[in-house]
């Protein structure tokens, strides 16, 4: 069906881009992290505005100032990381911006009854009087369409869609947007994963670098021709050697962690880890990993249970405390956890270790500037120099500081709690070589991602984590993906 | 002894009403998510402008304009720089505090003379009292026999409660307090938001100063809110950004205020510095007491859109 | 170009009051340096405002809003007035003792502050606030009142401080005294402890980003005390300077609100040490001017508080404008 046309080329950081959408089709924009997805889509959500270019909808030529422009012309972007606001409720964040009869008066009870309606009528189940809060990240997406539904959009944009479901989330994700094909809408999805292109959608783009490199239909599409033109060129494959077992070192039991809502985010975890192996977490993000890895990090209490590290009890250590004993954590947020924003590159690289640089009460700066430069050089990070402050860095770069500085301290045990989230291909690679490398020299190594395909690459075994519990631990050799996705949900495993 | 409690009562409110009248304006404020530390100079414009205004033109009322006006003019800065110019908030709030002072006793000095003579009288914001209602036994005094800003601080409790609830504006505010990114994607002006915010505030902590200037004294002294705007601030968090919770808050410190007055007057053993420390001495140790609950996520943060 | 426009709006709040904006800007200036007893009193007023700025640069380094300078000097002059009349202490040693002691009790006052953020998570500012009004009603106590007050002045004054603990003045027919030579050490020491040691190292990386900091396994809670006492402390030794030094006595309103401009100077300074050196110098000069303009013009000191804030704001403000659009430092 093609009567609805909806085009729009050229940009400058998105170099010349020609790009359409037709009503009742659903289009893949495909391409690496950096690509220049989501700043095509920031554009046509009304986010940002081109340098060069137009945007037409339905034939007409658009001016989108803000996202209420685009909203008015039936434009609306779920994004990645939903646009919710977690004090509020499920209604109140629906119509959050969208006019209401008798305004200003606001009668919430009645948006609450239209909302339900909405929502049955499409297949979803939904209480508007939840607070986000409570809401799961497959009900919290819905929520997300719901907006979307509310102001009656005819173009919807999802950035990222199946990044925080499960397998079971995805199939209702995708029944609900086939349905929404049947009613002439269409649908742009932004992934970096092909096989989620191939499975969702009629045509795929391809972005590298800015450019689009080609669309194709789903019928001509082909996994390995997708990977070469997202990348431009093959990608080496990593090995993991066989080692041999070596001893138990880390071990958690029956470990319980509050959660920030008064909730028990960790229920009652046990499990171990051995020298030179890859200890994975699976999981749908929101099931307790983040505050699992923060109590073994220091940076969260324990409320129950033992963690121990070579023989040592190490529950209640605080950060300075599990450095001496060499255990590192490379954090989930890296930007808000991980670094000093308005100190330099050095002071930055210094950080954990800077007792050592301490010379007669006084503080080494040179040595601590001496010892940046090496480590910038030995892993790449762009910056003019290492007393560049930290906040001038690409996330990439601020990433491998992060990295640079764990790796350099030859940790005994290190966490790494999703490394690689928004880096581009080649600066993956290059976390995955240095854990391998770690792996090699016999460092135990905690990873919790939720990508699956690089648990089952790098992991020796994987845990999977449901509601604060883990569900299961299977070793990636004899992984099959759908037990694992199953695990995820709750079904299957123990 | 009836009489007493009733008189007391009245006098708890009437200290009670500056705190609660730039505390609720606050409120307001800090539910967007920006928090004015130079509230209390703020107050201090209010309550010199509102002197001056009513003095030179005669008309208590044309002074509480004056007041609103000052204390707008504090705010406005304190939203340019915070808003539109995104610096820190605590630094602006207190500098502009500094900046008040400044101002408004150059400004008693240029006028009056700068050796300290004794300003001129202003004519005074009297009560306005409701009959009927004013003789009710204990409360009567109190909540009918005050003058037209504390019964606008009472009426506002449950305006501004309704706003917040109840409207769309006040959904909006709400949701830029919380989460400003998000409230910009669904096509929520933040600037404008706060800006209208910030106005509120200004206008209602001028008229907190006018009544210290209008009301309890009929001329301006330097420095004449003596820390009533800090405890405004923390009525709020005291208050749990509720409307009702600031009057309540409020109500405590008016409390203590009216108490030590009293001590004072019937010369218990304690020297009076003592009574004049008890204020900021329970402001203290409630904010101690009381661990904050729920602030607006996104309080004290600028908001820069990408 | 801050200054220009602080000084613009100077000249117009002068013309306003009636008075002739040039010779008050002559004055401002003129009158702080032109002579020797002129520029004595410029140092004079350097002392206390120096020493409560570097106070306050460091707890702002760490994010930690200690407004309570004010408080703190009272605390500190009102434990000089104490401590420096006790006539059982030995003349050698009370001078040390009295720096000593004004520096703990005024640090362990601003500690108050520190433990209730730590512990209850009470917003600094208003706690600090509150502190001052409080403690200047106690030092208000202890100047009229036995035992500290002087039974043989008519003003309302502590007992003056013994010889063997007072700061003696450098230039005689001044009264400049050896304090300024305490806040020239403590400048230095401050430089010193906030670019080249571990303790400076942390609150930097505290004030930048506190989670960060902790990740780093820097004990942040222990960083706030520490710069909040020394904080308190430098404060404390500004109200020594004062009675000390300068009074020889303790009386109401020592201070001009030096805590409240300290704040002010440690931020028009950029919370670096040199910087807030030049700032205090130059707000010395300016409070001096203003002092000596209210005598022979009439025009209201308070000017100089105008102008201070009005710079202040200009100069936050610019620092967004620079930070905007220029991605390399």
């Amino acid at each position: 069906m093609s009567h609805v046309t909806k085009r729009f080329p050229g940009v400058v950081a998105n170099d010349q881009v020609d790009f359409d959408v037709m009503a009742g089709e659903i289009h893949g924009l495909l391409g690496e992290n950096g690509a220049g997805k989501t700043t095509l889509m920031n554009i046509l959500s009304g986010l940002s505005r081109p340098d060069v270019g137009d945007i037409y909808v339905k034939g007409q030529k658009v001016s989108l100032k803000s996202p209420k422009d685009a909203i008015e012309e039936g434009i609306f972007m779920v994004h990645q990381h939903f646009m919710l606001i977690p004090n509020l409720t499920v209604a109140e964040n629906v119509i959050l911006g969208a006019r209401q009869p008798r305004e200003p008066l606001l009668d919430i009870e009645k948006v609450e009854k239209k909302i339900s309606v909405l929502a049955n009528s499409y297949g979803l189940e939904i209480n508007p009087r939840a607070r986000l809060w409570q809401l799961s990240a497959g009900e919290r997406q819905k929520v997300e369409i719901l907006k979307a539904l509310y102001r009656s959009a005819d173009i919807l944009i999802l950035d990222e869609p199946t990044s925080n479901l499960s397998p079971v989330e995805l199939k209702t994700l995708s029944q609900m947007l086939v349905r929404m094909k049947g009613e002439g809408k269409g649908i742009i999805f932004i992934t970096h994963k092909i096989y989620e292109a191939l499975e969702l959608a009629d045509r795929v783009t391809v972005l590298r670098r800015g450019k689009v490199i080609g669309t194709l239909r789903r019928d001509e599409a082909e996994q390995k021709e997708l990977v070469k033109m997202m990348i431009g060129h093959e990608v080496p494959e990593l090995y993991r050697r066989e080692l041999s077992r070596a001893a138990s070192c880390f071990q958690v039991r029956d470990l319980v962690v509050g959660g920030d809502m008064g909730v028990d985010a960790v229920r009652g975890v046990d499990f171990e880890i051995c020298s030179g192996e890859i200890f994975g977490i699976a999981g749908v993000a929101g099931n307790g990993q983040s505050e699992l890895v923060e109590a073994i990090a220091g940076l969260r209490k324990v409320v129950k249970g033992r963690i121990a590290f070579e023989g040592k009890d190490i529950t209640h250590y605080t950060p300075d405390r599990l450095y001496a004993i060499g255990l590192y954590h490379i954090p989930e947020k890296r930007v808000e956890t991980g670094i000093a924003p308005d100190a330099n590159v050095a002071e930055n690289l210094a950080l954990g270790n800077h007792s050592s640089y301490v010379r007669n009460f006084l503080l080494d700066y040179k040595a601590m500037a001496n010892g940046a430069r090496e480590l910038i050089k030995s892993y790449g990070v762009m910056t003019p120099s290492e007393s560049s402050t930290v906040n001038t860095l690409s996330g990439g770069n601020i990433q491998k500081l992060i990295v640079a500085r764990c790796i350099s301290m030859s940790p005994k045990l290190l966490i790494a709690s999703n490394p690689t989230a928004g880096l581009d291909v080649s600066a993956t690679h290059f976390v995955h070589e240095k854990l391998l490398e770690l792996r090699d020299k016999r460092t135990g190594i905690l990873l919790v991602s939720s990508d699956l395909d690089e648990l089952l690459m790098l992991c020796d075994r994987i845990a999977v984590m449901y509601r604060g519990r883990i569900a299961g631990v299977v070793k990636s050799a004899e992984a099959v993906k759908e037990e694992i996705g199953e695990m995820m949900m709750g079904s299957g495993g123990l | 002894m009836i009489g007493q409690i009733d008189l007391f009562l009245a006098s708890v409110v009437t200290l009670a009403a500056p705190i609660a009248l730039a505390g609720l304006g606050e409120q307001v404020l800090e539910k967007s998510g920006i928090m004015n530390i130079g509230l209390e100079g703020a107050m201090m414009m209010g309550a010199f402008f509102g002197y001056i205004a009513s003095l030179f033109s005669g008309n208590v009322y044309v002074g509480l304009v004056g007041a609103a006006l000052g204390g707008l003019i504090i705010a406005m800065i304190h939203g340019l720089v915070t808003i539109s110019l995104r610096a820190d908030q605590v630094v602006s709030g207190v500098t502009l505090n500094i900046l008040a002072l400044g101002l408004t006793t150059f400004g008693l000095k240029s006028i009056f003379g700068v050796r300290g003579e004794v300003p001129a009288m202003a004519p005074s914001l009297n009560e306005l009292r409701i009959p009927l209602l004013a003789d009710l036994p204990i409360v009567g005094h109190a909540f009918f026999d005050q003058n037209v800003l504390i019964y606008l601080t009472l009426a506002l409790v449950p305006l501004i409660w309704f706003v917040m609830n109840k409207t769309t504006i006040g959904l909006k505010v709400r949701a830029v307090g919380e989460d400003p990114k998000t409230a910009d994607t669904v096509g929520i002006s933040v600037v404008q938001i706060r800006y209208a915010c910030i106005a509120v505030n200004g206008i209602l902590a001028g008229l907190g100063g006018a009544m210290l200037s209008l009301a309890f004294l009929n001329y301006f002294t330097p420095g004449m809110s003596a820390g009533r705007g800090f405890m405004a601030l923390a009525a709020v968090i005291l208050g749990k950004w509720s409307p009702l919770g600031v009057l309540l808050a409020s109500l405590l410190f008016g409390g203590v205020d009216a108490l030590q007055i009293n001590l004072q007057i019937v010369k218990v053993g304690f020297p009076y510095p003592f009574m004049i420390m008890l204020p900021y001495l329970v402001t203290l140790i409630a904010l101690a007491l009381l661990k904050a609950l729920n602030p607006p996520k996104a309080l004290g943060v600028p908001y820069r859109r990408e | 170009m801050a200054i220009v426009m602080a000084f613009i709006g100077a000249l117009v709040l002068m013309a306003l009051a009636g008075t002739n904006p040039f010779s008050g800007i002559y004055l401002l200036i003129a009158g702080a340096l032109g002579n020797v007893f002129g520029l004595s009193e410029t140092l004079v007023k350097l002392t206390p405002i120096l020493l409560a700025s570097l106070g306050c640069v460091i707890a702002f380094k760490a994010k930690v809003w200690n407004i309570g300078a004010e408080g703190q000097l009272y605390i500190g002059a009102l434990t000089t007035a104490w401590v420096g009349t006790m006539s059982w202490v030995p003349p050698g040693l009370g001078l040390p003792l009295v720096i000593i002691a004004s520096f703990v009790v005024a640090g362990s006052y601003a500690l108050i502050a520190a433990v209730l953020k730590v512990k209850r998570g009470v917003n600094e500012v208003i706690s600090t606030i509150m502190m001052n009004y409080i403690a200047y009603w106690v030092a208000h106590y202890f100047i009229h009142w036995p035992p500290l007050r002087d039974p043989n002045q008519p003003n309302p004054q502590t007992l003056p401080i013994l010889p063997g603990s007072s700061l003696p003045i450098l230039i005689s027919g001044t009264r400049l005294h050896s304090g300024i030579l305490i806040a020239v050490v403590a400048t230095v020491l401050v430089y010193v402890l906030l670019t080249k040691t571990k303790l400076g190292y942390e609150i930097k990386i505290t004030g930048s980003n506190p989670s960060a900091a902790t990740y780093g396994g820097i004990k942040v809670w222990r960083v706030v005390l520490v710069a909040m006492f020394l904080s308190g402390g430098l404060a404390g030794l500004a109200g020594m300077g004062e009675v000390a030094g300068l009074h020889g006595y303790l009386l109401d309103d020592i201070s001009p609100s030096y805590g409240y401009i300290a704040a002010l100077v440690a931020l028009f300074g950029r919370l670096n040490v040199f910087g807030v050196f030049l700032g205090a110098l130059f707000v010395s000069i300016l409070f001096n001017g203003a002092d000596i303009a209210q005598i022979s013009l009439y025009l209201p000191k308070e000017i100089a508080d105008v102008i201070v804030s009005i710079m202040v704001l200009l100069v936050i403000s610019r620092e967004i404008f620079l930070k905007r659009g220029v991605p390399k430092r």
